[in-house]
């Protein structure tokens, strides 16, 4: 591969795995904080690509706008499977594919159809020419790592980690572990859902299957970062999400590069997972400190 | 302080497998004293605790904390002036997190500002705090508590429950998981600081040793009553004694 063939690879992969970093986040606060494997993700993501869509193609209002307006319904579904956990007490497992599987329809309804283009529409991106967008949304995606970073520094995200940690503790300070369940949810789906809209903005396009396979290939990520990075505080646990993200899509990459073909893409995700895991294991048991965050994966 | 009426617990009411777990027409603890509970397995010692910090709700009878009708208030609502430290100490702390943390943790009252950063403000109380126990938990303020010793990670967890003022302390068991040296002298600082705070303390222990040497009070719990209520702050108690009298309530409910 020649160097100019490179750089724009490169570019796409920083772009692309900025984007999808924001999922990865959104997962450090569902699953390793208030400890909740939210399978909704797969789908909430698609909501925040469908908001935007309908909400740039339909309407005049601002692409920043049309972003938060996203991320907002994303929390909408986080709240409702909160409610089937705590209020409903259905398994954390069944909450998360029972949501998963409305919001698919809720989906569809929002767009009116499967597949919406967003040709020739707004972007955030608009002012900045094509070469610097990755850089651009490099730095967006650190802003938000930043503000995850200082909330979860605050009271209140101790609170959170403490509800998935030690539930018994959060309800020894007065409060109910319940309340920072769908806490962690609202944050956790309207930054998935942001994230989809991002990603419909990038791609030009937004499909109701574009949220698919997207829960495996975040875990992917999490745990491929946790076992270059291993998260011995909330500041590693965050930096491990980033990184995970670009070496996962990096190995992405290579993978369709070396001409894996597409029907053996999931094999190789399902396999660069499994190789995290072990890897991950072997790092954890050398290790001295104890990670943050909910463990036992 | 606590004063209890005609409280009455019943597990699995109208089924064939109805218990009643505490059954007390009255009973009060004075402020400031220090009460300890024994009798064998399912006497009702730990639904005590329960009814007392509110985890029991479905009960009869009444509660008053310091004259205040509290019996309907959840747990949630008493964990403000209602601490208990538990037997196992994992439940009592956050294992990733370090000392200073769970401290901090601890001392944050629910209604203040909760996007404040937990590290703010000096160390200095923590510290003076920690070294009461005279463990060097003070110069460890980074360690993690999950990394501690048995024994070290309760005493964070007693000087975590100090930073909310609690006006009771639950104590169940919460040296059982500690080794035999290390006990006692954890206890005795724990004593001392209950005296300094002024706080009431429940404390259930399966160990006489330890029941007969510390407080104002044993009661002996039977089949969810009160088989013997011992004042021991004027009239000492000998060892003997107490393990005749709790022979004795062993028998009668045929444990021996």
């Amino acid at each position: 591969m020649s160097i100019n063939e490179l750089i724009p690879m490169l570019g796409s992969v920083l772009e692309l795995s900025s984007i999808y970093s924001i999922v990865t986040l959104g997962l450090v606060f569902s699953f390793r904080m208030v400890g909740f494997a939210d399978l909704t993700i797969e789908s909430s993501f698609t909501t925040g690509a469908a908001v935007y869509a309908v909400l740039i193609t339909q309407t005049s209002i601002s692409p920043l706008l049309a972003l938060a307006l996203a991320g907002l319904a994303g929390s909408v579904a986080g709240v409702c499977t909160a409610l089937l956990h705590v209020k409903g007490h259905i398994s954390r497992l069944l909450s998360g594919i029972i949501m998963m599987t409305i919001l698919y329809s809720v989906n569809l309804q929002i767009m009116g159809k499967g597949n919406l283009q967003l040709v020739n529409t707004v972007t955030i991106f608009d002012a900045v020419p094509t070469g610097v967008r990755p850089v651009c949304m490099v730095l967006l995606a650190l802003l938000i790592y930043a503000a995850s970073f200082l909330l979860l520094k605050t009271h209140f995200g101790y609170l959170l980690r403490t509800c998935g940690e030690n539930p018994s503790v959060v309800e020894k300070l007065g409060y109910r572990a319940g309340g920072f369940v769908i806490l962690g949810l609202v944050i956790s789906n309207a930054l998935t859902s942001l994230s989809g809209a991002i990603a419909a903005q990038y791609y030009g396009y937004s499909d109701v299957g574009m949220g698919t396979g997207l829960i495996v290939a975040v875990f992917a990520a999490l745990i491929l970062g946790e076992s270059v990075c291993s998260p011995k505080s909330i500041f590693r646990l965050l930096a491990a999400a980033f990184i995970g993200s670009i070496l996962y899509r990096l190995a992405f990459e290579i993978g369709l590069r070396m001409n894996i073909h597409p029907w053996n893409l999931r094999i190789a995700v399902g396999l660069l997972l499994a190789v995290a895991l072990v890897l991950k294991q072997a790092i954890n048991r050398k290790h001295s400190k104890l990670f943050v965050g909910v463990g036992g994966i | 302080m606590i004063r209890l009426e005609n409280i009455n617990v019943t597990f699995g009411k109208g089924t064939e497998t109805e218990v009643c777990a505490l059954d007390i027409p009255a009973l009060e603890l004075f402020e400031g004293s220090w009460n300890n509970v024994i009798g064998p397995n399912g006497s009702g010692k730990s639904t005590l605790l329960k009814v007392i910090c509110g985890q029991i709700l479905s009960l009869e009878g009444k509660i008053f904390i310091t004259g205040k009708n509290i019996t309907g208030s959840g747990a949630s609502k008493r964990f403000d002036y209602v601490q208990m430290i538990e037997q196992d100490p994992r439940n009592n702390t956050v294992a990733s997190m370090t000392i200073e943390e769970n401290l901090r943790l601890y001392a944050f009252r629910r209604g203040s500002p909760a996007l404040s950063f937990l590290k703010s403000g000096s160390v200095a109380e923590i510290r003076k705090l920690l070294a009461r126990f005279d463990m060097g938990l003070e110069d460890r303020l980074h360690s993690q508590a999950g990394l501690l010793s048995g024994g070290q990670r309760q005493a964070v967890a007693v000087a975590a429950v100090l930073l909310r003022n609690p006006k009771i302390l639950l104590l169940d068991e919460f040296t059982a998981a500690i080794d035999p040296k290390t006990a006692p002298k954890l206890l005795n600082i724990v004593k001392q600081l209950a005296a300094d705070f002024k706080i009431t303390v429940i404390m259930v222990s399966h160990d006489l040793e330890q029941v007969i040497n510390s407080g104002d009070r044993i009661f002996i719990l039977s089949s969810g009553k009160v088989a013997e209520d011992i004042a021991t702050a004027a009239a000492k108690i000998t060892k003997a004694e107490l393990v005749a009298k709790y022979t004795r309530v062993l028998e009668e409910e045929g444990v021996l």
